[in-house]
């Protein structure tokens, strides 16, 4: 478990020095993980000028007046590699552009005994613009969003909690249905598979939309594909890990047994436990491709495994993170209202194909452009995730 | 090698000048002087503190940038820095009502989780399930605050006890374990610790602790009544959990020191042979200690799940507790008093670090590898007494358990 | 041409373990250096082998100084030590413990198997030892393990060799055969330090004896000359009584009776095999072994400690087979254990603690659960003053107590109730000279109050000593049985071996 490794703290810290001392880089808030944050943080800049996130508005020339931001993660710091890595990186972004004031404050959570202290010392610091990352800081956000509703919230992953805050939720199950659907595409097993850290609907909403696109993908070409690890029939079923730090040794157990039964293609969500799996695909020699989650996997994710990215189910949590920040900087804050992401306003979507684009057939690309486009006008629908419950 | 001189010859020993002075207290464990109890633990802090402020320095990056061309402003800004941390270290652990509420309230559940596991040490057992067992008992406390319907004054004592029983069975199934069949407890309760967390985190998403219509793991919120009432208003977090902990801290020093069945704990932590041949019965004290050390993890978990705002309760309500209880235990020698101690000093570094983070820009994470230190320095006290140059007869370590073989 | 320590002192914290002592032995001479527990006669020797510095003094050889606290120093200048605990690997063979640390090795570092078997026969044969090189050490006896410590230390040319207390963990037979070796190094011209407590072997085997008390050389012997008494007030610094003073026993009914016991050891090995023995009120029944011969076993059964696989014990004609040692305990029976520090004693704990070990569960030192120390404390006070307990307090760590009080407060604890049955394991064991007589008094004072007793020890000695009938153990049967009062070390010693055994 994450709390466990603490004991080897002492150790990460000589790393950190090394790293520190190696490359003079990093930012003021360093971490045990330091010089990997940053790396996170710089490759999301990008994200913007990915193929999804094209055709959002650009808000550069907004007249801003700037805001003071804290940002409160939950309990798996800011180095996840998932949630929280996205919101502090479009908080950052919302500093380049002018609509956050510079140096925002970043407080990390190590329990939960740390949310209500985080949130009060925000509001210390005279935060205009607080950002609460997660399901597990929500009852604290709304209980201090009533008593301060001079103060702009912005809270990921959740709806809105009052008239003040803005919730920023995601519609994946979209980008994932065309995601499955590609995957189902190019298996040379017949086989595809996807597990989640815990079965939480942020997580299990990608699996979800992720099975429909391969059912669908079989109903419109006759094939047989097969998805472990999900059933949109039996969604208590879904295989979770329990867990989010890669370390774990059950998340390699948990994609080695998927690939035992034949996988290929798999898509494993929740922060950076994708990577063992990566790993035990390499090491095993599979002609296999892992499906990213959150932020374009090409950037996000280290260099050893970039020729396995299929393509990234894509989240615009730094983006719509970024967007709330400018909404209230420019005078018409967002508060009361989700931001709900989804392929129409481009908050959500597929990535490039990247070091796969050889594979994937004109074909095949076209049909995978054509579900995006009938996903966004309706023509393809389903059951989707209900987003923001709770 | 029995004649090199630790013992005295018989003859150096006044034969009448025995004294009782205060022979109670001593025979109870607590005679060993103040002084040298609280001289390798405060060496330990103060080296703690002095590689950390080597640690602010190194990773001072924009400092580094300096050094280039004005080394010695580069310097000053680095010590400014490590003061800075330091200062606001302090202040948010002690400079305000809030800081010592939150000090206070943060010190709860690792002296409670604390004591649990120096029981253990006394008992010769490594009781690393306190964790596991601040998860059962925390569910325990959860389920009775949400669907027990009692007024307070009942609410709270059945929720507390509730909590004792769901840590004790939890803590106590390692030891009857061990009793029955020998499986070692680091073992068992490493495990159960694995299971208690993952049942955590099934449970929390069944109709058991969910709120209606929700699909997120998280708990409704417990009953008013059950919630641990705060002490200085609701604005700050204090709540009676700190009595609790007091409470427990006296309560195991009486059974360490003053009962039977702590005396026959401390006699198999040191012998277990002199024990089974003092007639006691040596399986039964591994899960009568268990149960005990449990009890009190569980209490840590009741103050986690009733008296941590916003009163609902996620996954990981354990958080680091039950770790740093290994450490704070290490600390404290074991001793009830010194667990209290160490538990403060850690709940003050947790709450000053909140505020370091914040003003300072020094990540959190230099409190975990500050604590971290403390109990290698700790551990290593040869270390400490090279560096401090204390005789060796000052500063003893503490006899942890029998070790593996125990 | 000797070897000789001038003026040494070692003070450690609180204590002067050496104050101001000198010692010098030639080649070709038996030094012994008698003492008791505590005395400082360890401490020297490991000044001498370079284990401890000492605070003043010099250890000149040969008339050159040599460098201190520096062990190969000392290896290199000819001292060799016999430790009481010896060094060996148990899973090597005998030549390979002997090269261990000077490989005669071969090209890529393989040890010249061949060499090392050559070197081990060669001292073997010229010290008639009669050790087999490719013997693995595990399997060979005490006795025999000894001599490979001794060619060890000859390997290296040790011209001076130091033996700390060689003879306590050997048989009788085996002491006899180890002073032929020692005869036979002091013919080669070593000069030989013999460390021990035990006086009569000082006075078989040594040229000259020197008496170290509470750190000082308080003179030296002519074994020719001295008796066992005079040593004994040397060592002691007081008049002590050696002989054990004791009335016949006027047996009476039987306490104690064992029918046909068997108990397991820890592997399973039927180390009691069918034992049968009474004991009788007012009567000491000593049982003499070889150690490992079931002695261990059979006590442990008695008190309650180990299961036995057949066969019953009664204590006053109650069957206490499978009884648990509170039970056996209650009934009146103190037994004192064959290890003190493993099972006599929680050693962390202080006197007090201890005293109360096996009785804090009632009145008075316990009402329900809560422990009243106040009473312990006193009652501790009251038996240490009355069991001349030498400690300053009750208070501090038992640890810190001398061997010898360790042992009194077990006895003192043991016997401070009514006793109807008395059960000790090497009741002695690593005690000075002053404790164990006063702990035999203690014993035979048991005896003539009514008690039955059991002795079980593996100092031939001590069991002849205090018995009134004696059985000998060998491969967990009796293997013969002598009236006290007229056996002989010889016929006895005989039976511990398993010959003869002959019942009178």
């Amino acid at each position: 478990m994450k709390r466990q490794m603490r004991f080897f703290a002492i150790f990460a810290v000589f790393a950190l020095v090394l790293a520190a001392c190696g490359d003079g880089e990093g930012e003021a808030t360093t971490t045990t993980e330091g010089a990997e944050a940053t790396t996170t943080s710089e490759a999301m800049d990008d994200t913007t000028t990915s193929e999804a996130m094209d055709d959002t508005t650009t808000t550069e020339a907004m007249d801003f007046e700037a805001v003071k931001v804290c940002f409160v993660t939950d309990d798996a710091g800011v180095d996840d590699r998932s949630f929280n890595a996205s919101g502090w990186a479009g908080v950052q972004d919302a500093v380049a552009s002018g609509a956050a004031q510079p140096d925002p404050i970043l407080l990390e959570s190590a329990s939960a005994e740390d949310y209500q202290p985080h949130v009060e010392t925000c509001l210390a610091q005279g935060a205009e613009h607080i950002v609460t990352s997660g399901f597990k800081l929500a009852d604290t956000t709304a209980a201090f969003a009533e008593t301060n509703p001079d103060v702009q919230w912005t809270i990921i992953d959740f709806g809105s909690l009052g008239p003040n805050v803005t919730g920023l939720e995601y519609q994946t199950d979209e980008a994932a249905f065309a995601a499955g659907y590609l995957a189902a595409g190019v298996t040379q097993t017949g086989i595809v598979g996807t597990y989640g850290g815990v079965n939480i609907p942020t997580v299990s909403i990608f699996m979800d939309g992720f099975a429909r696109g391969v059912a669908h993908y079989n109903e419109v070409n006759g094939a047989s594909v097969q998805v472990l690890g999900w059933d949109p029939a039996d969604p208590d079923a879904g295989v979770m890990t329990g867990v989010f730090d890669p370390a774990d040794p059950i998340v390699t157990a948990t994609c080695e047994s998927m690939l035992d039964e034949g996988a290929d293609i798999m898509l494993p969500v929740g922060g950076a436990i994708n990577l063992p799996c990566g790993t035990a695909i390499q090491s095993r020699g599979i002609d296999g491709a892992l499906v990213g989650v959150d932020a374009d996997a090409v950037e996000a994710m280290p260099a050893e495994y970039m020729d396995l990215w299929l393509v990234t189910i894509e989240k615009g949590i730094q983006i719509q993170t970024q967007r709330s920040i400018e909404a209230h900087a420019a005078g018409e804050p967002s508060g009361g209202t989700s931001l709900v992401g989804n392929l129409e306003n481009g908050a959500v979507g597929l990535s490039e194909y990247h070091a796969w684009e050889d594979r994937v057939s004109d074909e095949l690309a076209a049909e995978v452009e054509q579900i995006l486009e009938d996903i966004k006008s309706g023509a393809i629908t389903w059951d989707k995730f209900v987003v923001g419950a709770g | 090698m029995t004649d090199q001189g630790t013992q005295s010859p018989p003859d150096e020993r006044p034969p009448n000048g025995r004294s009782f002075d205060g022979v109670m207290d001593r025979i109870a464990g607590i005679g060993e002087p103040i002084r040298r109890a609280l001289l390798l633990p405060t060496l330990a802090l103060v080296l703690a503190l002095v590689v950390g402020a080597f640690i602010i320095m190194v990773t001072d990056v924009d400092a580094w940038r300096r050094m280039g061309d004005e080394p010695l402003a580069a310097l000053g800004d680095m010590l400014d820095g490590v003061w800075v941390a330091y200062r606001e270290l302090f202040i948010g652990a002690f400079g305000s009502v809030r800081a010592l509420s939150e000090t206070l309230f943060t010190s709860t559940p690792l002296i409670l989780a604390g004591l649990a596991v120096a029981v253990g040490f006394r008992a010769g057992l490594f009781n690393i399930g306190a964790r596991g067992q601040i998860f059962v008992g925390g569910l325990f406390a959860l389920w009775v605050g949400l669907h027990v319907d009692l007024p307070a004054i009942l609410h709270i004592p059945v929720a507390v006890i509730a909590a004792m029983i769901g840590g004790g069975i939890w803590g106590g199934l390692a030891g009857l374990l061990k009793a029955r069949t020998g499986a070692h407890e680091v073992i068992t309760t490493i495990m159960l610790n694995f299971v208690a967390a993952f049942f955590t985190l099934w449970v929390l998403k069944t109709s058991v602790f969910q709120e209606e219509g929700s699909t997120i793991p998280k708990s409704a919120p417990i009953l008013e009544s059950a919630r641990l009432p705060t002490i200085f208003g609701s604005q700050y977090r204090i709540n009676i959990g700190i009595f609790i902990a007091i409470a427990a801290v006296f309560f195991v020093y009486w059974i360490l020191f003053r009962s039977t069945i702590g005396f026959e704990f401390r006699a198999a932590g040191f012998s277990p042979s002199a024990s089974l041949y003092a007639g006691m019965n040596v399986a039964f004290l591994y899960t009568a200690v268990m149960f005990l050390s449990g009890a009190l993890s569980g209490l840590a978990g009741a103050t986690q799940t009733l008296g941590l705002p916003p009163y609902t309760v996620t996954d990981n309500f354990a958080g680091n507790i039950g770790f740093d209880a290994i450490a704070l235990a290490l600390l404290g020698r074991s001793h009830p008093f010194g667990v209290l101690w160490s538990g403060l000093l850690f709940g003050a570094l947790i709450a000053g670090g909140r505020v370091m983070q914040a003003a300072a820009g020094v990540t959190v994470d230099l409190v975990i590898v500050m604590q971290s230190l403390i109990v290698i320095f700790i551990a290593a006290p040869e270390l400490v007494r090279a560096i401090f140059k204390v005789k060796a007869a000052e500063a003893e370590p503490t006899q942890v358990t029998t070790g593996w073989g125990a | 041409m000797t070897l000789e320590l001038r003026g040494i002192t070692k003070r450690f914290p609180g204590v002067v373990a050496n104050d101001d002592v000198s010692l010098s032995v030639a080649p070709g001479e038996i030094i012994a250096l008698l003492g008791e527990n505590g005395a400082g006669k360890t401490t020297l020797m490991n000044i001498l082998f370079g284990l401890y510095s000492p605070d003043e003094g010099e250890v000149l050889i040969d008339g050159k100084q040599l460098e201190l606290s520096n062990p190969s120093a000392s290896i290199a200048a000819g001292v060799g030590m016999v430790h009481q605990h010896f060094m060996l690997v148990p899973v090597f063979t005998v030549a390979e413990n002997v090269v261990l640390g000077l490989e005669p090795t071969e090209a890529l570092g393989w040890i010249d198997k061949d060499a090392a078997d050559a070197m081990v026969r060669e001292i073997s044969d010229r010290y008639n030892l009669a050790v087999d090189p490719d013997s693995m050490v595990e399997d060979i006896p005490v006795g025999v393990q000894q001599r490979v410590e001794i060619i060890k230390v000859l390997v290296r040319n040790a011209r001076y060799i130091i033996f700390d207390e060689p003879t306590a963990v050997l048989t009788p037979q085996e002491v006899e055969e180890f002073f032929a070796i020692v005869r036979g190094l002091k013919e080669d011209g070593k000069g030989v330090i013999f460390i021990s407590h035990k006086l009569n072997e000082a006075l078989e085997i040594a040229d000259r004896i020197v008496v170290l008390r509470d750190g000082k050389s308080v003179g030296e012997a002519n074994p020719k000359t001295a008796t066992e008494n005079q040593l004994a007030e040397m060592m002691v610094g007081r008049p002590v009584e050696l002989e054990v003073q004791k009335g016949l026993a006027e047996p009476g009914k039987v306490v104690l009776s064992v029918e046909n016991l068997v108990v397991l050891d820890d592997r399973d090995h039927r180390t009691v095999d069918g034992v049968t023995f009474q004991v009788r009120a007012n009567e000491v029944v000593g049982i003499a072994g070889v150690q490992g011969n079931g002695q261990t076993e059979l006590v442990e059964s008695l008190t309650g400690m180990r299961p036995s696989l057949a066969g019953h014990v009664f204590v006053d004609g109650v069957d206490v087979t499978e009884w648990s040692p509170r039970a056996i305990h209650k009934l009146g029976i103190a037994h004192i254990p064959e290890d003190r520090q493993e099972s006599g004693l929680v050693l962390q704990f202080t006197v007090a603690e201890n005293m109360v070990l096996d009785s804090y569960y009632d009145r008075p030192y316990s009402r329900g659960i809560q422990m009243d120390w106040d009473v312990a404390a006193h009652s501790s006070e009251r038996l240490v003053d009355e069991y001349d307990v030498k400690t300053s307090r009750v208070d501090v760590p038992v640890s810190d107590l001398s061997g010898g009080n360790q042992q009194k407060v077990i006895v003192a604890r043991e016997f401070d109730r009514d006793v109807k049955l008395v059960v000790a394991s090497q009741p002695t064991r690593g005690v000075d000279v002053g404790s164990i007589e006063y702990i035999h008094k203690r014993i035979i004072e048991q005896r003539d109050e009514g008690a039955a007793v059991l002795i079980v020890s593996s100092e031939l000695d001590e069991v002849m000593a205090l018995s009134d009938r004696i059985l000998v153990m060998f491969k967990g049967r009796i293997a013969g049985e002598f009236e006290g009062a007229t056996a002989t070390t010889t016929e006895v010693g005989l039976a511990m071996l398993g010959s003869g055994g002959s019942h009178d």
